[in-house]
């Protein structure tokens, strides 16, 4: 597996922090990681650790757009159009802004075995307390676990699909838990950004395969 | 004035819906803030401006909860 993490800003930060339980499970599953966390997520280092390594499996953290995925400082590392035959041959699970809507979609077409991501921005809330330890922030967890498992139920070896579904079904789980009379009125705004999330997550390419 | 029209077949105009989502997001916790990818990360505070101004943020605000309430009406909540 190889995954990309920068932390240049808090958001990516939040990202790279709750990445680990990622590579934690990684670790488990007897998978050799390569992790370009920070300044090592940048385009030269990516394009040649992956051109080298060939991995099969690979975790893009960073900001996005509908044809792009960035790493450290927002350098493009991927793009439609330019090298998203990068990720050919690979299952792809990309946590940055929409950028399943044009890149998942070209990746597919040029190769990629399967593309998890968000057609739309990827949205989360901070506790404003926990910013110095974002493993830490159970608001951002309601938002960051449902997203991290479906890396974490691929590495268990389920299919694309059923990561994307377990995945959707930790958020419903949120959302319910949220619904309840006992949650403090503040959390139930939370609700529909979950939601957001969940709507906006899809699974291009081969659901069946796995790793 | 522009106008939605609402499942219920009544109609509502922009700037109702725009007081609708700022009613919302003023009961919003203080101690939040909301990451919008790499648009930043925004305070309650921030986010009512930013509807009021009907800049890319507020309107992306005004679409998730429009969503997330025509959700509830039609009984989609947990759908995906």
């Amino acid at each position: 597996m190889l995954i990309t993490r920068p932390n240049h800003d808090p958001t990516t930060n939040y990202l790279c922090c709750w990445s680990e339980k990622i590579i934690n499970q990684a670790g488990k599953s007897k998978q050799k990681i390569i992790d370009l966390k920070g300044r090592r997520a940048k385009a030269k280092e990516f394009l040649s650790i992956v051109k080298k390594t060939n991995p099969s499996f690979v975790v893009l953290n960073g900001h996005g757009a509908e044809d792009r995925i960035t790493g450290y400082d927002n350098e493009v590392l991927v793009q439609s159009g330019r090298n998203e035959s990068v990720l050919s041959g690979r299952i792809i699970f990309a946590r940055s802004c929409r950028s399943a809507k044009i890149l998942g979609k070209s990746a597919v077409a040029s190769g990629t075995r399967v593309y998890i991501g968000y057609n739309d921005d990827f949205i989360f809330f901070i506790n404003e307390t926990k910013t110095t330890r974002p493993l830490e922030d159970n608001t951002a967890k309601l938002f960051l676990e449902p997203s991290n498992y479906i890396a974490i139920a691929l590495l268990k070896g389920h299919n694309a699909s059923e990561a994307d579904t377990r995945s959707k079904e930790m958020y419903r789980k949120n959302i319910q838990k949220l619904m309840t009379s006992e949650t403090p009125k503040e959390d139930k705004d939370l609700i529909a950004f979950l939601r957001w999330d969940m709507i906006n997550q899809v699974c291009l390419g081969n659901g069946e395969d796995k790793l | 004035m522009k106008q939605k029209k609402m499942p219920n077949g009544s109609k509502i105009t922009d700037g109702e819906i725009r007081k609708l989502v700022i009613a919302r997001l003023r009961s919003f916790s203080s101690g939040r803030k909301i990451s919008i990818g790499s648009s930043g990360e925004f305070t309650k505070e921030e986010l009512i401006d930013r509807v009021e101004k009907k800049d890319p943020i507020g309107n992306k605000i005004i679409e998730i909860q429009l969503s997330y309430l025509q959700s509830l009406k039609e009984g989609t909540l947990l759908s995906a």
